[in-house]
């Protein structure tokens, strides 16, 4: 909240005998300075807020749910010492899916001889079930699983970009920063993951 | 670095234009008519559905993550950030600044962002004085002057009180400013 926000109105000044506000309510960039002065209960908080994001990038780009847990461990415990070189030129977000993504990236690289068709990746233990009629879940599930396996088979740069784009929203340029490929690579990168998708997803049906 | 390109369709079209105009329904008349921008359309419709519902799907990690991951972290903390209370007796710097921190966060309308302490020298008789340079978020219409000003005496009371340094002196910045009544206090 910069000071030149226009929404600003007066507020009295600061009453006496205020409790301090408890972590979960304070603001990221707040958090994140702690953090870098080596606050390890603002980190974790940091961690708690980001964790569901990072592990569903992790889980659709690596597919394996034991994998994408070593992944986020990892990455978590990277931004923690990494944490000193973040400036806030881009979003704390983006510099958490970056990290996480390399992270992914070097799983898959060490992973390439044998890309495993995934077992675990209908909806489980981890997810929370959707709703509607027992069938309709089933065909939906299904579906949900022939488009996991037809993600799986996509080269990982492709899986990458689709993830961040579909899954989580992001635009051209973020996907750019978090991939470290240039916009025209990621939307070229993006419409091939999305071409082969609908392709096998035409097959299953 | 053509392979990164996106191939144009039989008529000349983007083939990712195409999609990303049926994504945000800004389709043009071409676009409605054209036998092989509907195919690419068609493919956005079979799609769509699909990935609304997986991107839907919520996914959490089990809480053992978290723990190995703060336990990892505690591990790392460099032991060599300590502040010397006496002879043979240490406090942790983080710990002190987050006993500080605590001191602004509890005076309301202001919260602290980075707390440094730095110990410059040694001191045989007690504990060498300390200098703190803090940087706070302050809620926007607090007396910025006088509230800082109480921020330093509140400061060097607790460095006596409660972390059991003197502070010979306290810089205070104050970075940024947030409103309640936008919910930017979070």
């Amino acid at each position: 909240m910069q000071a030149t926000d226009p929404a600003y109105r007066a507020h009295p000044g600061p009453g006496p005998g205020r409790l301090a506000p408890a972590r979960a309510e304070l603001d990221e960039q707040t958090l994140v300075a702690r953090a870098q002065d080596g606050d390890v209960h603002s980190f974790a908080e940091l961690a708690r807020r980001h964790q569901d994001a990072l592990i569903r990038v992790a889980f659709r780009v690596l597919g394996q749910r034991s994998d994408a847990e070593d992944a986020l461990q990892d990455a978590l415990i990277d931004a923690w010492r990494k944490i000193g070189t973040f400036r806030g030129d881009a979003a704390f977000s983006t510099w958490m899916y970056r990290i996480v993504t390399n992270r992914c990236t070097a799983v898959m690289r060490r992973n390439r001889p044998t890309v495993p068709l995934p077992d675990d990746d209908a909806p489980g233990a981890t997810l929370v079930a959707g709703s509607g009629s027992p069938e309709r879940a089933a065909e939906v599930d299904a579906e949900l699983a022939a488009l996991s396996r037809a993600l799986a088979d996509l080269p990982g740069d492709q899986r990458t970009c689709w993830v961040l784009r579909e899954l989580e929203g992001l635009g051209y340029a973020e996907i750019s920063h978090i991939t470290g490929a240039s916009e025209t690579a990621v939307r070229g990168r993006l419409h091939r993951a999305r071409t082969a998708l609908a392709e096998r997803m035409r097959a299953w049906r | 670095m053509a392979v990164e390109q996106v191939e144009p369709l039989a008529c000349g079209r983007d083939a990712a234009d195409v999609w990303e105009h049926a994504e945000a329904g800004t389709l043009d008349e071409h676009e409605l008519s054209c036998p092989h921008c509907r195919s690419a359309q068609a493919d956005h419709d079979r799609l769509g559905g699909l990935v609304t519902r997986m991107a839907a799907e919520q996914l959490r990690p089990p809480p053992s993550v978290l723990e190995q991951v703060i336990g990892a972290v505690v591990a790392d903390l460099r032991p060599h950030e300590l502040l010397v209370l006496g002879p043979d007796a240490w406090l942790g710097r983080p710990t002190a600044e987050a006993a500080l921190r605590h001191v602004v966060d509890s005076m309301g309308g202001l919260r602290a962002r980075h707390c440094r302490i730095e110990q410059r020298r040694h001191s045989e008789a007690g504990p060498a004085p300390v200098w703190v340079r803090m940087t706070v978020t302050a809620r926007f219409g607090v007396d910025l002057a006088s509230v800082t000003a109480r921020v330093r005496q509140m400061v060097v009371s607790a460095g006596e009180r409660t972390i059991g340094i003197p502070i010979a002196g306290v810089d205070i910045h104050v970075e940024d400013l947030w409103d309640d009544a936008v919910g930017a206090g979070r």
